[in-house]
């Protein structure tokens, strides 16, 4: 349980960090900055996975008595993930270096999904910024247990 | 009293950070929804480069002309003028942090009340 947490952490911060670059694209470059973006999508379904029980549960018992921090978690943690669902789907539309087309991706109305890029990345990374502070003491626990006492 | 005094001076100063970062969200309020409702509508041969590329969505529209005035590539959202990838950079840094530290003050000072309340009631009503 220990390790699982310590994982979850190290994945969290690497998305944070990934995030925070991924948001100046002149930062890395077109190129560096289409296949983080990718890489990070990844990062995020692993993120989920890692998360699975506590979404399943609070899925399952959310009209009943809950506590109202859980809820919002819950409501941003929904947010968050149609928001980067956009942008990876938006991302793929827009990809200038990497070749989607085997996917069927053509391109069609750029500018539609350059918007929809921008737009909804402003609004989920502020999202995350909440989400994260919502979970601080996780991380504070986990940090705790994690360096070793003398 | 003290943490009462404590508890508004950083919540001003949180408030602060936080109205920076919400400030960030300027960049979405400068979204004209002319130019959105343009850009969802309009075939993309029809539109400019687009708001990556320096130069307008209108066509005919070269933009801000950024090449010739030495700024870096890209335009629309995520530049603005003489911002620099480090300036840039930092603003995201500070947008993320005032977010954070506005919701943290607020998830702690709601949380400490939650305690105290709590305990008042265990006072009251130990059975409960």
């Amino acid at each position: 349980m220990k390790q699982k947490n310590n994982f979850k952490l190290g994945l969290d911060m690497v998305m944070i960090f990934s995030l925070i670059f991924l948001m100046v694209p002149v930062s890395m470059g077109q190129t560096i900055h289409e296949w983080a973006g990718l890489v990070i999508a990844a990062v995020f379904i692993c993120h989920i996975a890692l998360n699975w029980k506590w979404i399943k549960k609070v899925s399952l018992c959310f009209w009943e008595k809950l506590q109202g921090k859980t809820r919002l978690n819950y409501i941003l943690t929904l947010l968050m993930f149609s928001g980067f669902l956009f942008i990876i789907i938006s991302g793929m539309y827009i990809a200038k270096t990497i070749d989607l087309s085997w996917l069927g991706i053509s391109s069609g109305n750029l500018g539609m999904w350059k918007v929809i890029h921008s737009t909804v990345a402003y609004i989920t990374f502020i999202i995350v910024g909440i989400h994260t502070g919502l979970n601080l003491g996780w991380v504070v626990n986990t940090l705790k247990k994690a360096v070793p006492t003398a | 009293m003290r943490t009462k005094l404590l508890d508004i001076f950083v919540i001003i100063i949180i408030l602060a950070a936080g109205m920076y970062s919400f400030n960030y969200l300027d960049y979405v309020q400068k979204m004209n929804p002319q130019i959105l409702i343009k850009a969802v509508t309009t075939e993309e041969a029809e539109l400019g480069e687009g708001f990556h590329g320096g130069k307008g969505v209108f066509p005919g529209d070269d933009g801000d002309h950024r090449a010739e005035r030495g700024l870096p590539e890209g335009g629309g959202f995520h530049q603005r003028e003489g911002d620099a990838a480090l300036g840039a950079g930092m603003e995201q840094v500070l947008a993320f942090a005032g977010v954070f530290a506005f919701t943290v003050t607020i998830t702690s000072i709601l949380d400490r009340k939650r305690i105290h309340r709590n305990a008042k009631l265990a006072e009251i009503d130990p059975k409960s």
